[in-house]
């Protein structure tokens, strides 16, 4: 472990108050996540599991009516203090996003070359020349064809696979230290998906600029990230390295996610998770995955299990680790009353 | 663009036809006449009657009437007024600049004052701001303009002699240069604010009904995440989208305004075009009436293609096909 790592997520709660006006629904339920410098952290959960609203915490972007608590710091110092104004004066320059839809990301009205020129003119003081330019090498960079004439154009003007390289450029404009992706290529198609990918990584290559990649597909996590955290229901159920996540699973839920991964050449079928996810406004005091859990036993249902380490710089929150790494199955006539 | 234009100037010409022939029917439908006062006061009256009558041609046929008349307006003859026997093109011609002044200060009263109102009450929904700003919408759209007028004059014409309590100038002294401009002033200030108050009621609503829809959008959040200043995201990417649809109605109050003059034209005593339209009202003095009704409809037609022309300016999404 590093010493002073550079972003540092603790006890996050994210809350939002109940439609009904009674009370707050937890949509991020106390995670805590670590990032080294050039690091590709992986979080990996469905839709609702609280993944995109960490992300937008750690850019101070949550909407209006949401309330934080707990504690992200970058470079040691608290982004959450002083009301957002730390998190203001350095995202854009030190901690970047890309966003989940490019279809609706980018200023419909506003030249591309216009709001890539803004960006950089505005963190590096740089001249309009010299920020066109810039702006120019980024889309080249990215992969834009005919860059330099294609800064007029409006994003209407681009296809969905190049908007999303268009805010990749304005993600990368000022070389952020940090990375934020939220979904970006869940709304492309396949083949581009893979090219933006393979973008990033050659990216993260030369700048050595650390990501948090947040998906619901673990194979995309599988090729590109060094370490994983699969989140359920607000909370980091299992995190591990990608190599010992794939080598021993040990929450069911990650389990129940690498079984509805299709693999290449296998015929046999796959197998979804039963039920799904809970209403945040809903969870119980037990683990949020009990009901769909073909291992919970009672003290699933009461007590939340928390993260525990289990060796190798893996952590699970499962009282039933052990039983689910060996893979024994609980028959359901035990336990139940 | 120009194909354009030139194809929705020639799509207008039916449109002006069409609301031509409708004002000239139901001008002919209403009670009384030109002449209706002169009617049966007595026989010596009589012969003096028929003679005007035949005089303005007022026993043709109505579609002879109306196609002297139509063929006057394209031929830039729109006719003599029965109460002045001036032409009626001069008539208007004297008094629209008055109208105009009046209209278009309001105009820009109104935005100034509607867009940063609109723009700082989505930016604080649910504040007091929000709150008293909107009550105070509702209550400028539904207050009478005549009520607010003569409110105003009570209280700072009558009450507190601030202000001067109708025309354009001072009739007692003779202003020049310098002292003539804030005299003007002094007569605008009250008709403008009672012009402007619903027509900034209404855009101000307009404005943070579009903010409040433009702030949710996703590259609200991008030019955010960018680390750009709350004021260049607010003004230079929200604002900018948010103006789109709030131009159609700002450009759209342009005849309101004009036709809000008929009110504060009689209550402010100004020679303007809505007192005109209402002392010629008053004695149905068609070819009057009809000039100015017809410039009102002309400037619908014009606001609302100005309208398309700035939205095409603001939004490069669409372009007008020729």
């Amino acid at each position: 472990m590093s010493p002073e790592p550079l972003l540092a997520v603790e006890d996050l709660v994210v809350e939002f108050p109940a439609p009904d006006g009674g009370g707050a629904v937890r949509v991020v339920d106390e995670i805590s996540l670590t990032l080294a410098p050039g690091e590709a952290l992986g979080v990996v959960g469905e839709s609702g599991s609280g993944k995109s609203m960490t992300a937008f915490a750690l850019m101070g972007l949550l909407p209006a009516q949401s309330r934080t608590a707990g504690s992200i710091r970058y470079r040691g110092e608290e982004l959450l203090a002083d009301d957002g104004a730390r998190i203001a004066a350095i995202r854009g320059r030190e901690v970047a996003m890309v966003y989940q839809d490019p279809m609706t990301s980018l200023n419909p009205v506003l030249s591309v070359g216009h709001q890539l020129t803004q960006v950089i003119r505005h963190h590096r003081g740089l001249g309009k020349a010299a920020a066109r330019e810039r702006a120019v090498e980024l889309l080249r960079a990215v992969g834009i064809p005919g860059a330099a004439a294609r800064l007029r154009d409006h994003p209407h003007q681009f296809s969905g696979g190049q908007r999303q390289r268009i805010v990749i450029a304005l993600a990368l404009s000022c070389d952020p230290k940090v990375l934020v992706a939220d979904e970006p290529t869940t709304a492309l198609d396949v083949t581009v998906q893979a090219e933006i990918l393979a973008l990033v990584a050659r990216l993260r290559e030369q700048s050595r600029m650390a990501t948090v990649w947040i998906t619901h597909d673990l194979g995309v996590v599988g090729g590109f990230a060094d370490r994983v955290a699969v989140m359920y229901s607000g909370r980091v159920v299992e995190q591990a390295t990608v190599a010992e996540l794939f080598r021993a699973p040990s929450h069911p839920y990650t389990i129940g996610l690498l079984n509805s991964l299709p693999r290449a050449g296998d015929r046999t079928r796959l197998t979804p998770i039963p039920g799904s996810p809970p209403d945040p406004a809903q969870r119980g005091d037990g683990c949020a995955f009990a009901p769909r859990c073909a291992w919970a036993v009672d003290a699933c249902r009461v007590h939340r299990p928390q993260l525990e380490p289990v060796g190798g710089g893996h952590e699970v929150a499962c009282h039933r680790w052990r039983e689910v790494r060996g893979g024994i199955e609980h028959e359901a006539v035990t336990h139940h009353g | 663009m120009t194909t354009f234009l030139v194809k929705r100037g020639l799509q207008a010409i039916p449109l002006l036809i069409g609301i031509s022939l409708l004002l000239f029917a139901m001008l002919q439908m209403t009670p009384g006449g030109p002449l209706a006062s002169s009617e049966g006061t007595g026989a010596q009256n009589a012969a003096r009657v028929e003679q005007i009558r035949e005089h303005y041609g007022l026993d043709d046929p109505l579609p002879v009437q109306y196609f002297n008349w139509a063929g006057g307006v394209a031929t830039g003859d729109w006719g003599t007024s029965f109460n002045t026997g001036r032409p009626v093109l001069t008539m208007i011609w004297e008094r629209l600049p008055n109208t105009l002044l009046l209209t278009g200060a309001a105009f820009l009263l109104a935005i100034a004052i509607a867009v940063p109102i609109g723009v700082l009450a989505a930016r604080k929904q649910y504040s007091w701001f929000d709150y008293v700003s909107s009550g105070l919408s509702f209550v400028g759209v539904a207050m009478p303009s005549f009520w607010l007028a003569l409110m105003l004059l009570f209280v700072f014409s009558y009450s507190l002699g601030w202000l001067p309590s109708g025309g354009l100038e001072d009739l007692r002294a003779d202003h020049e240069g310098f002292s003539a401009v804030i005299d003007r002033v002094r007569h605008m200030i009250l008709p403008v604010i009672v012009l402007a108050a619903v027509s900034t009621a209404q855009l101000a609503r307009y404005v943070r009904g579009a903010m409040l829809d433009v702030l949710q959008q996703d590259y609200v959040r991008t030019a955010r995440g960018s680390g750009l200043r709350e004021r260049t995201v607010i003004v230079g990417h929200a604002l900018r989208n948010a103006a789109i649809p709030v131009v159609t109605v700002a450009v759209l109050t342009i005849p309101e305004l004009f036709l809000g003059s008929v009110v504060m034209e009689t209550i402010f005593a100004i020679p303007g075009i809505g007192r005109l339209f209402v002392e010629s009202a008053n004695l149905r003095d068609y070819p009057v009436l009809l000039g100015i009704l017809m410039i009102g409809a002309a400037l619908v037609v014009v606001a609302n293609l100005v309208a398309d022309i700035v939205y095409s300016l603001l939004d490069p999404r669409i372009r007008y096909a020729s």
